[in-house]
């Protein structure tokens, strides 16, 4: 029987109800959680490419190519696997399923690159199908850097540590590999309608 | 260094599940550019459920840890070496 | 293997406005340092649990873990900490840290460096030195922001004189009363402390994340060794 402190509330949350995933609770902020320091890159640096398993380049676009595409407006719920469910979050960003369009290839699986060397691993069809963007706006303004600005994955119908901040690129990948929280005993896949947050859930 | 880093103090909490000995004063030697450190003076990031610990020399990932309920995962592949110290009633040898 | 206690409050004690402090029995609680800290855990009714870290403000001798928690108005566990009464109860497992003490037989002299809250372990090592009456020589120099601010003011006054010494700088005090110490901690100061230290001074500065930066970057600039500078980060804000 766990400890409880009678008249704790701790963050303004409200309760699981069907909208929800379960063990999740809804808050009005934003949190961050960063596994290094808030990269700060000039935006004549950044780019974006698709490569296959070997490295070799398939596509890229520089900051103004990147913003030349058609880009769209997404309103989604975001559930962090620390328990947190934000309703409602408004992005801009180009789908992934554009990025993809020119390249022909029979990968089942992908790699999101980022900086930092955070990676985090995602089937191929999780991308593809209207469910995935490469996100650079949040709630009508610039992606902030804490929040993964300049440009973020953004795949809301997975846990959001799936929609890698500081994103500089996929991998298109044969077999799954699993990135950087994924070794370390979180979920290969990351339903939240599952619970599936960590190894063997 | 980011406004949200602490250093590892932070992570004695977890270790002390899994080394008996203070973890804090235990000295690291980062597997990237070999600088020797104890984890007091490491770089530490708190991503719930888990800690990562950077080197403050030069930023590679020396250990990643993560907790949740029952189960612990320990990375330390960013360390080529972990020196301990140990309590003084723990001479035998 | 450290477990979750049971803490018991067995008295409050208002500091400032904003922050108060608690006096806890824990049974089985095994001793600790100066300069160590616990972690708190609150676990609301429908399982949802916060932890934060706190440093013991109390010195090594005391049968009694004392902590001080400053009120963070949109904190999650500072304002219920900050509310609790004798004989309420919470979960805490320590002492953690042995990087960051000051351990009886230290005879270097030492500088303390206090940002806001990064005060509250310094004081466990302050009232530590008081105790031991060593010659080691100890001086604190605290960065608060106004005059209210000022967690154990008179304390503070009392424990200078002898072997420690006691400078209080406030950032932010409007008023013309205050008649010490303005602006931060700058490089004036630290310098005329570490020259007049005799030999291997050790320091040890705790804070927010920033404060420490500067502190530490200072010292070494100053030609303190950097293994003879600790740190202890509170991050952006004291906990909350």
């Amino acid at each position: 029987m766990p400890f409880v402190n009678k008249g704790f509330h701790g963050r303004p949350r409200q309760p699981s109800t069907g909208l929800v995933p379960p063990g999740q609770y809804v808050v009005d902020d934003f949190p961050v959680l960063t596994a290094g320091r808030t990269p700060k890159l000039s935006l004549d640096l950044w780019d974006f490419t698709i490569t296959d398993e070997s490295g070799a380049r398939l596509a890229r676009w520089t900051w103004d190519q990147f913003q030349a595409l058609p880009s769209e407006d997404i309103t989604a719920d975001i559930h962090c696997v620390t328990k947190w469910t934000k309703l409602g979050t408004r992005w801009s960003g180009v789908s992934v399923d554009k990025l993809l369009s020119g390249i022909d290839t029979e990968a089942n699986f992908v790699m999101a690159l980022a900086e930092l060397d955070y990676t985090t691993n995602l089937p191929i069809a999780d991308v593809r199908g209207n469910q995935a963007w490469v996100a650079f706006e949040f709630d009508g303004k610039e992606l902030a850097p804490e929040h993964g600005g300049p440009a973020r994955l953004l795949v809301p119908h997975l846990y959001f540590w799936k929609s890698a901040k500081w994103v500089r690129g996929l991998r298109l990948l044969n077999n799954d590999q699993p990135g950087f929280w994924e070794s370390l005993g979180y979920n290969n896949y990351g339903d939240p309608w599952r619970e599936q947050r960590y190894q063997g859930d | 260094m980011d406004a949200t880093a602490l250093d590892g103090n932070v992570a004695a909490g977890i270790l002390a599940h899994i080394f008996y000995p203070e973890m804090t004063i235990a000295a690291t030697s980062c597997a990237h550019c070999g600088a020797v450190r104890q984890l007091g003076e490491l770089v530490a990031y708190v991503h719930a459920p888990g800690v990562i610990l950077r080197c403050s020399s030069c930023d590679a990932v020396l250990l990643r840890v993560m907790q949740n309920r029952n189960r612990m995962w320990l990375d330390m592949r960013g360390v080529s070496l972990l020196q301990l110290e140990l309590p003084d009633d723990d001479t035998s040898a | 293997m450290l477990n979750w206690l049971i803490a018991t409050v067995t008295a409050t004690i208002t500091e400032t406005p904003d922050s108060m402090s608690l006096r806890l029995d824990i049974p089985g609680w095994p001793g600790h340092r100066a300069g160590q800290h616990v972690d708190v855990r609150l676990t609301a009714e429908d399982g949802y649990s916060a932890e934060r870290s706190y440093s013991i403000a109390s010195p090594p001798s005391s049968n009694e873990v004392e902590l001080t928690i400053v009120r963070l108005d949109d904190g999650e566990v500072s304002p219920y900490l900050a509310d609790l009464a004798v004989g309420d109860q919470f979960e805490l497992r320590g002492p953690i840290g042995g990087y960051f003490v000051w351990n009886s037989g230290e005879t270097r002299p030492v500088l303390l460096l206090g940002g806001g809250s990064g005060v509250v372990p310094l004081m466990s090592m302050l009232r530590f030195h008081a105790e031991l009456r060593t010659t080691a020589r100890m001086h604190l120099i605290y960065s608060a922001r106004t005059e209210v601010d000022i967690l154990y003011r008179d304390e503070l006054a009392a424990l200078s004189g002898d072997t420690r010494d006691v400078t209080v700088t406030l950032s932010r005090e409007p008023s013309s009363a205050w008649s010490g110490r303005r602006g931060r901690i700058d490089l004036d100061l630290l310098s005329q402390v570490t020259n007049a230290a005799s030999g291997n001074l050790l320091c040890l500065v705790c804070g927010p994340t920033p404060f420490v930066e500067a502190m530490a970057d200072a010292l070494v600039a100053l030609g303190i060794e950097p293994n003879n500078v600790k740190t202890e980060r509170f991050g952006p804000t004291n906990g909350g």
